[in-house]
């Protein structure tokens, strides 16, 4: 598959990292929310 | 984010994937091998051939004077019988690969269609499977395809299994469901 045609441009340092390597997309879980104290009754 | 190409890959009785126009079993097993743990990176293997031959003979053969291709990938067509193929590189090594010089580099094309449309290889009796690499570091964009520094397979079209488990890549038994999900970025 040498014939990709003539060059056209050098991408120079193009990032690419190893999936392992990615920071991770999705956000740790929100600690839980603390405990309403009941409210006294009127 | 990085540059997705689509290329061939021929399958080792391992169920590993290997250059599709480069014969792999020449050379140390773990050089012509797209990596199923890691990003791959394009070696010149014209380079150390010709090291190689220095080191025997004081001189480089003529024959193996024009550039060749490179990686583990797919080069022109070629020598002793067999089609040349990805990653070999220029005289007495680059700066950097790919070389514009030279033919090596982890090679890919541009789109899907581009793929479907190019000569299936058929040197081997091993499968060639057809997919999605990722690509970076440096990358030469051509006008079909790319020659690249760094690569890891993302996708295959793998109908009946042959690629092995340890690849951590999207697998489809559908030409148009891979197509559908996975697009060349433009560099």
């Amino acid at each position: 598959m040498s014939d990709i045609g003539q060059p056209l441009r050098i991408v120079e340092d193009e990032p690419i990292a190893w999936p392992d390597e990615e920071p991770l997309a999705i956000p740790e879980p929100a600690p839980p929310a603390p405990a309403q104290e009941p409210a006294p009754a009127p | 984010m990085s540059i997705l190409g689509w290329r061939h890959w021929a399958v080792d009785t391992d169920g590993l994937l290997r250059p599709a126009w480069t014969p792999w079993s020449p050379y140390p097993d773990d050089l012509l091998l797209w990596r199923p743990d890691g990003l791959t990176r394009a070696r010149c293997l014209r380079t150390s051939e010709e090291r190689t031959a220095e080191t025997l003979f004081g001189f480089v053969p003529a024959a193996h004077s024009p550039a060749v291709g490179a990686d583990g990938q797919d080069g022109r067509s070629g020598r002793d019988g067999y089609p040349d193929a990805d990653g070999y590189g220029g005289r007495h090594g680059h700066a950097r690969i790919p070389d514009p010089s030279c033919v090596c580099g982890l090679y890919a094309w541009r789109d899907a269609a581009t793929l479907a449309a190019a000569r299936v290889p058929r040197w081997t009796r091993r499968p060639i499977v057809v997919g999605v690499a990722r690509l970076g570091g440096r990358v030469i964009v051509a006008e079909h395809g790319y020659r690249a520094e760094r690569g890891y397979p993302v996708a295959v079209f793998d109908p009946v299994g042959v690629v092995s488990p340890r690849y951590p890549v999207a697998r489809y038994r559908s030409w148009p469901a891979l197509t559908a999900e996975w697009r060349p970025a433009e560099p």
